[in-house]
């Protein structure tokens, strides 16, 4: 779907400059990074750089892969779009607030991180999958509608 | 050695798996969808970066600059702004990088040193963009699981990841003009059975807008009853108001309220002055309300009272354009002390405030004696103050 044709266009009077522009700022921040090694810590810093693009690249794009695959063959196709919908939005609500809800952190002070964050992941669940519920219900009915027309 | 490399990597050969032309058959990765999705990424990420820096200069600007003391509430709105945006940047930045996933397995992988320099910009793109959102979530989540400092860090990550934006937007721009204008190759969507091009957005902008709605009630008021994820809890510290540091934490427990306490006004002043908190609840108490806003994102209106920094200045005879440090019974660490320029010290509304709320400062909240000043980062606002060092 991807052919190469489509890498072709680069209009080399935008993109020369914008290059130099975006590696003279890439320099100056890895002339930041190491000169403040003391606090930035390259080594720990690389880890995590290169760690969170690895562990997005190899885990979390071929689970989604892997997802979708499942869901092509154990869902019927009029059902699909809403259930694809929830669940992504689902995962994603759970990565960014993984470290509140697991408990990741921690803070001495009763008015830091002292919500039930659990209880509202638990509200946001519901409150997605009651809008999915219902757009489901409409994408099965409007199925068996078209399918009896 | 390199055209046998090349012929190697453009050769027949075209593994199998995710390499295969036909292995993502979805619409939604197209051109356009990609366009759209960097674009608006385009724009969360500038927006964070401009708040960034300038939380970062309202830290530590340099000695021939200065923060301004006004606004007031500016750094309370930028500061939320970028904490909340980059928030909302979740969802679209993982909707982005699932629509281009394919390229990630394009065959074959390099054809031009053009696009060996363009692809090569792709790791810090990536890599940086993930790296900025995780670890700013994990700090606002006081998750610290690496060895870094995370201002630092996370600052240099930025300038890293903005210049390999700036250099993709070079290298896209003709593309996602293109692709917006309804021009690009794949312009009209093939009908599929799952998620259409439109359903996907739409799924990225509502997965935006539900984490912007159950965090940023932490800062906006008006939105505090769906702030599911509020990192702190406004109603639950004393006061009304969270606390960040407790007195125990900052090992001032005892120093806070040992008997002999005296407020120092030293340095490059006429007069160098000692007073007794009874001293200082004698002079002229000034009353204002000003937000306590923290750099993690959350912030809090207060009504604070005491003493005005610029009066206790001229008594002890010190310049009216001098900088100062405060100075705090916690001892070492970086919030020991505070710098105030000159524009801050002598705006009216800078207190050494003696009461929050309508009564005594909580000693979570600074007692005896706290800074509070217009338009400063909240660990600025020095609690526990033992007395002012003028430059």
């Amino acid at each position: 779907m991807m052919d190469t044709e489509t890498d072709k266009p680069v209009n080399p009077r935008v993109f020369v400059p914008l290059a130099v522009i975006g590696v003279a700022m890439m320099l100056w921040g890895f002339y930041g990074l190491f000169s403040n090694a003391a606090t930035t810590r390259p080594g720990s810093w690389f880890t995590w750089f290169l760690g969170a693009a690895i562990a997005h690249d190899f885990v979390i794009a071929p689970g989604v892969f892997l997802a979708g695959w499942v869901t092509r063959r154990t869902v019927p196709s009029h059902l699909r779009a809403p259930l694809q919908a929830a669940g992504v939005v689902s995962a994603i609500a759970f990565l960014a607030t993984m470290p509140l809800v697991l408990g990741f952190g921690s803070s001495g002070e009763p008015s830091v991180l002292g919500a039930n964050y659990p209880a509202g992941f638990l509200l946001l669940l519901i409150a997605v999958w009651s809008v999915t519920a219902l757009a489901l219900v409409r994408a099965w009915r409007s199925g068996r509608s078209s399918r009896s027309a | 050695m390199v055209r046998q490399a090349r012929q190697a990597l453009s050769g027949d050969r075209r593994p199998g798996g995710p390499f295969k032309q036909d292995a993502f058959t979805s619409p939604i990765h197209s051109e356009r969808v990609g366009a759209v999705l960097g674009i608006a990424l385009g724009v969360t990420f500038s927006v964070c970066f401009i708040t960034g820096l300038l939380s970062d200069f309202a830290q530590n600007a340099p000695f021939w600059s200065w923060w301004p003391a006004r606004p007031a509430g500016l750094f309370r709105v930028t500061q939320g702004i970028h904490v909340t945006t980059g928030i909302a940047s979740i969802p679209l930045l993982l909707a982005k990088l699932w629509a281009v996933y394919p390229r990630f397995w394009k065959w074959p992988p390099l054809d031009s040193a053009l696009q060996a320099f363009e692809r090569l910009s792709l790791v810090p793109l990536v890599a940086g963009s993930l790296f900025l959102l995780f670890s700013g979530v994990a700090n606002i989540s006081l998750w610290y699981p690496w060895a870094f400092f995370f201002p630092t860090a996370h600052y240099w990550a930025a300038w890293v990841t903005m210049g390999a934006i700036v250099v993709h937007v070079g290298a896209k721009a003709t593309i996602a003009r293109r692709a917006i204008g309804g021009r690009g190759p794949d312009a009209h969507e093939a009908p599929g059975d799952g998620l259409s091009r439109r359903g996907f957005l739409g799924m990225a902008a509502a997965g935006a807008g539900l984490l912007t709605v159950t965090f940023a009630g932490q800062t906006f008021a008006p939105l505090r009853r769906l702030a599911l994820f509020s990192p702190v809890q406004h109603a639950a510290g004393p006061q009304g108001f969270p606390v960040f540091k407790t007195a125990a934490s900052a090992g001032v427990t005892e120093s806070a309220v040992r008997p002999g306490y005296e407020f120092t006004v030293e340095g490059k002043v006429a007069t160098p002055m000692s007073l007794t908190l009874e001293e200082l609840r004698a002079l002229p108490q000034r009353e204002v309300e000003l937000p306590i806003a923290c750099v993690n994102g959350w912030s809090a209106s207060v009504r604070w009272k005491g003493v005005r920094l610029a009066d206790i200045l001229e008594r002890a005879g010190a310049p009216s354009d001098a900088a100062m440090e405060i100075l705090s019974l916690q001892e070492g660490g970086l919030y020991s002390h505070s710098h105030v320029n000159a524009q801050q010290a002598s705006d009216p509304a800078t207190l050494l405030a003696l009461e929050a709320n309508g009564s005594e400062l909580h000693i979570d909240h600074g007692y005896p004696v706290r800074l509070i000043g217009p338009n400063r980062p909240g660990v600025t606002n020095t609690k526990w103050v033992r007395g002012v060092e003028v430059l």
